[in-house]
């Protein structure tokens, strides 16, 4: 190697070594509103081998930076990214891992979580929804605009526990008008469903850009399943606005949560990165 | 400029020129090589997914996805192992060919400098619009890398094949993700 390219390959080095200086943030502290727990949920995480980007142990990291108590790892048709999670993390402090699956088939996107085997996705979403109950699961529809919710009738909408009513694609202006026209048609139907937010994070945004504020009777997986099976769920959008029944959105807004961070580089990180990219660059390209 | 810009820019010439240097390969070339490769992209992915680079991160990441050179082993695999008219030996016909990394080098950098310059993310769209330049750029340096490397007087087909099993793998990976091929088929609208 010349001396250039040992320069560039000492650049990436110190990216790295400054980037893993920074201090990690503590876990949110808890917070408590009358009867309940607030926790900050996220319900749709992928994570890899699968289409996310992260390997379980890096995502539990990350989605605790995010400031979440808990998150759902729904790969696509698959439980065991998320199976291999939970038991990754048994026993370590963070967030709440809990088993989930995006049950992913045409006309429609499940959010599942609560399971412990793979749920079918081919014989339409009413069994699907009954498949996820009969594991004590709740299932929530995943991004429902036009393009994902052909595969509802009107029975498989009352079936739901949930929906998500705030998702990165809601900045779409089309996506919007659709979460919102099945909204109206999912709260016809099932008055007391869950209003959900969730990130569907892959690999880019953060985990917990939009969220769910549970209000649960128990900081546990248990708990968090049982108060979306109750409707005790508000959505927070990426702006974070409040979607969700009037006194659950009053009790989250008393506790004055802040909106999700949308992650820009701090300085230190900025320049670590910059440092390890130029670095890379200059390795491949000199 | 060093080589492996050269062998992107000028594939035939270069790769001819680097086949007579030296017929036996380097354990440590490609071994640079391939490493080089993973931290590129380890590092891109860690930005995009956390913003962030550490070695935790980007070691953890790189591991994970070293499952991609895998793939791009058995392709090389396919077309080097049977080649009878090469002049050099299999290890640096692969020591070659992973000299070939600059147009998914590029591809998996400059993204995510945008992201630090301009501090707003490419669209997942125009990042995978763009991914087609280096999918055509690679199959031109593989057909160049099977002419004056492999010495194949059909390096139309070796590229063909190549490229199939390539993405067939790549295609076989993308439906296990994305939960099974009916949805692959409904997003190319089958």
């Amino acid at each position: 190697m010349t001396r250039w390219r040992w320069a560039a390959a000492g650049l990436v080095a110190a990216g790295f070594a400054a980037g893993g200086l920074a201090p990690r943030p503590p876990l949110r502290e808890p917070i408590r509103a009358g009867n309940y727990w607030i926790l900050a949920v996220d319900f749709h995480v992928h994570g890899f081998p699968g289409d996310g980007a992260l390997p379980p142990w890096l995502l539990g990291d990350e989605v605790a930076r995010a400031g979440l108590d808990a998150f759902v790892l729904t790969n696509h048709n698959r439980v065991s990214t998320a199976r291999f999670a939970r038991r990754h993390a048994a026993g370590t402090p963070g967030p709440i891992i809990i088993v989930g699956q995006e049950i992913t088939a045409r006309g429609f996107h499940i959010a599942a979580a609560g399971l412990e085997e793979r749920v079918d996705w081919t014989h339409g979403a009413a069994a699907a929804i009954r498949a996820v109950h009969a594991q004590g699961g709740v299932a929530i529809a995943a991004h429902p605009s036009r393009d994902y919710w052909s595969g509802y009738d009107d029975g498989a909408v009352a079936l739901l526990d949930g929906y998500e009513r705030a998702h990165p694609s809601m900045q779409l202006p089309e996506d919007g008008a659709d979460f919102a026209a099945f909204a109206a048609r999912a709260a016809a139907l099932h008055p007391h469903i869950a209003t959900i937010g969730s990130s569907d994070y892959h690999t880019a945004q953060s985990p917990g850009i939009c969220r769910t504020l549970v209000l649960a009777r128990e900081r546990s997986a248990a708990g968090v399943i049982a108060a979306v099976r109750d409707g005790r769920t508000v959505a927070m959008d990426m702006d974070g606005h409040l979607y969700g029944k009037p006194d659950a959105v009053h009790l989250v807004q008393a506790a004055r949560l802040p909106p999700p961070a949308r992650r820009p580089f701090t300085a230190g990180s900025r320049t670590s990165v910059a440092m390890a990219l130029v670095g890379l660059l200059l390795l491949a390209l000199l | 400029m060093n080589g492996d810009v050269e062998l992107a820019l000028a594939p035939a010439d270069t790769f001819e020129r680097l086949a007579r240097e030296r017929t036996h390969g380097q354990l440590t070339a490609l071994t640079g090589r391939l490493l080089l490769v993973l931290t590129v992209m380890g590092t891109s992915v860690a930005i995009s997914a956390t913003g962030r680079v550490s070695f935790e991160l980007v070691i953890s990441i790189a591991a994970w996805w070293s499952f991609t050179l895998m793939v791009q082993t058995v392709a090389a695999a396919v077309v080097i192992v049977p080649a009878r008219a090469r002049t050099v030996t299999r290890l640096r016909a692969f020591e070659l060919w992973f000299r070939a990394h600059v147009p998914w080098s590029l591809w998996f950098l400059l993204p995510p400098l945008y992201y630090v310059v301009v501090g707003r993310r490419l669209t997942d769209n125009v990042v995978m619009a763009a991914a087609l330049i280096p999918m055509a750029w690679t199959a031109l340096l593989m057909r160049a890398f099977a002419d004056r490397v492999l010495r194949s007087p059909r390096a139309e087909i070796v590229t063909v094949v190549h490229q199939t099993v390539l993405w067939g793998l790549t295609l076989c990976y993308i439906a296990f993700a994305v939960g099974g091929w009916g949805r692959v088929l409904d997003q190319v609208g089958l």
